[in-house]
């Protein structure tokens, strides 16, 4: 016991800042993002605190664990705009429109742990990074290549430094390019991939399950006069940047903007829909020798149809624990399913009929994780 | 919260004695001191009449509503788990979640006193609720008004946002 006083340790009026560090830091890792950018504002001590790298990762943590501070945003490309979702309670779900600048000519193309990654409308490989709650933005060297990019992916590589890292699938499915912030080399990595060009089955954006990226995709097989298709994944590992193919069972009917993969509890899964009103489930058992089966775990039975294109995805994707929900987004309604109790909720969004919107990236944005 | 007693193995009433640093004189009932993580960490080793802390860090003011919190929740624990035993309906969570609420509703400084009581003696739930409440008060206020609640100084030169 240490500091052996008779008088009491009366506090004088400037209690935040005379609480040890460690306490100000568990009061700080309570306090939600937008309030942080406040507290940034009050003295130098708290600037330096929130501005730290290892607080913004820490916090990100402590607020993927609560689950309901998980914000999202679609993306309405009719009206060039945002709109958010607090993944709480069902029943307090709305849609909210947030105001975002569009007139700089960008398009968000992916999103990690509250960063977004833009890419400029009239230059595809011209890209940016920036978090809208630090309002740091940083323009990435351009990416001389003439293939196209068929999507964008931002991870965190944990494996070496904490840095988190681009990276680009051509659109024949080839070449892999990567571009991570270094102090001596600031150039794109181009890499070749054991992949073939084959037709892409998911049309969502590429989701991270297990630290890969994965896309649904098959090849046209002619055998005799009969004609079938071979469905696998490709999966990429952003961090390792290493490659893999998973077969799929022939149980599972793979179509074109029909089936996506996701994330449930740690897994693997592949959805399908086997009647419109009944989605199922498929969940990747990995077994020895690199063999691998799947068993179908879950369904959900809707109460309308379900339109095509179908994209589904899951929350929170970084949370074992917790209740998992599931986000189905199929023509101008998201349907959000929670998987352990089976509750439900639909949000209508909407959609202009002229020009459907394909794709949908979600977004958390409760961050301060920066680029740098 | 992990159970910090068991009746079966400790007879109840036994008490110690819980020195603040005025120097007055607490006795509590065991249970009710084991609450601190620090007491119970060398419990066992201590001599059964020397069940004596001096708690150099703990005002006798702080202290009172310390031994009141662990109070408070080591019988509130007692009623439902008993209620649970007997599978009877109890509010009884809730109502110690109000009685909480009620209790951290302290002005600042008693607030600061008891984080680093609770801090120093390391009580779990109580440190919880004493963090979560600094920083519910954080919650939509203005930097200026952080200051002023805080008394802390501006020290930036400038302010970068200010002209919001």
């Amino acid at each position: 016991m240490n500091n052996y006083s008779n008088k009491k340790l009366k506090a004088d009026m400037t209690m935040l800042l005379n609480l040890p560090q460690d306490i100000i830091l568990k009061i700080l890792l309570r306090v939600p993002v937008e309030y942080l950018i406040t507290l940034k504002r009050v003295c130098k001590f708290l600037f330096k605190l929130i501005s730290d790298r290892y607080f913004a990762s820490a916090h990100l943590d402590s607020h993927h664990e609560e689950e309901i501070f998980i914000e999202i945003m679609c993306v309405k490309p009719h009206i060039h705009g945002y709109s958010s979702i607090k993944l709480q309670e069902f029943k307090d779900m709305e849609l909210k429109e947030v105001k975002m600048y569009s007139k700089g000519g960008v398009s968000l193309r992916a999103s990690c742990d509250g960063l977004m990654l833009l890419e400029n409308k009239r230059d595809g490989k011209q890209l940016y990074i920036c978090n809208p709650i630090t309002r740091n933005c940083t323009t990435l060297p351009r990416l001389e290549t003439q293939d196209e990019v068929r999507d964008w992916v931002v991870v965190l590589d944990d494996s070496i430094d904490h840095k988190y890292k681009v990276v680009g699938m051509s659109v024949d499915f080839h070449k892999c390019f990567v571009f991570k912030p270094d102090k001596t080399t600031s150039q794109w990595t181009v890499l070749h991939t054991p992949f073939e060009e084959s037709l892409v089955l998911s049309t969502q954006f590429p989701p991270l399950v297990n630290k890969e990226f994965h896309w649904l995709r098959s090849t046209r097989c002619v055998t005799g006069s009969k004609e079938n298709y071979e469905p696998s994944i490709y999966s990429v590992n952003a961090a390792k940047v290493a490659f893999r193919e998973t077969k799929v069972s022939p149980m599972i009917n793979c179509r074109y903007n029909h089936n996506s993969i996701l994330e449930v509890k740690g897994s693997l899964c592949l959805t399908d829909d086997t009647s419109p009103k009944q989605l199922d489930i498929w969940v990747l058992h990995y077994k020895e020798n690199h063999n691998c089966q799947w068993t179908k775990s879950y369904n959900i039975i809707l109460e309308s149809e379900l339109h095509y294109p179908i994209h589904v995805y899951s929350f929170p994707p970084s949370n074992y624990s917790g209740r998992t929900i599931i986000l189905v987004h199929h023509k101008n309604q998201l349907l959000f399913y929670d998987l352990e109790n089976k509750d439900s909720k639909i949000i209508d969004i909407e959609v202009d009929e002229g020009r459907p919107f394909t794709k949908c990236p979600f977004v958390h944005i409760n961050s301060l994780v920066d680029w740098e | 919260m992990k159970d910090s007693f068991n009746p079966s193995i400790e007879p109840p009433k036994k008490t110690v004695t819980l020195v603040s640093s005025d120097g007055y004189d607490f006795e509590v009932e065991e249970e009710v001191a084991l609450e601190s993580q620090v007491i119970k960490d060398g419990f066992e080793d201590k001599a059964v009449d020397d069940r004596e802390y001096l708690l150099f860090n703990v005002h006798s003011d702080t202290l009172e509503l310390i031994i009141k919190y662990c109070e408070k929740h080591v019988s509130s624990r007692k009623s439902i788990s008993a209620a649970a035993a007997s599978s009877s309906s109890s509010n009884g969570e809730e109502a110690l979640k109000e009685w909480d609420e009620h209790f951290i509703s302290v002005d600042t400084n008693t607030l600061y006193d008891i984080l680093m009581a609770a801090d120093y003696l390391n009580i779990k739930s109580l440190l919880d609720l004493a963090i979560q409440k600094v920083a519910d008060t954080i919650h939509g206020r203005s930097p200026e008004q952080i200051r002023k609640k805080f008394n802390i100084e501006n020290d930036s030169i400038i302010d970068p946002w200010a002209s919001e």
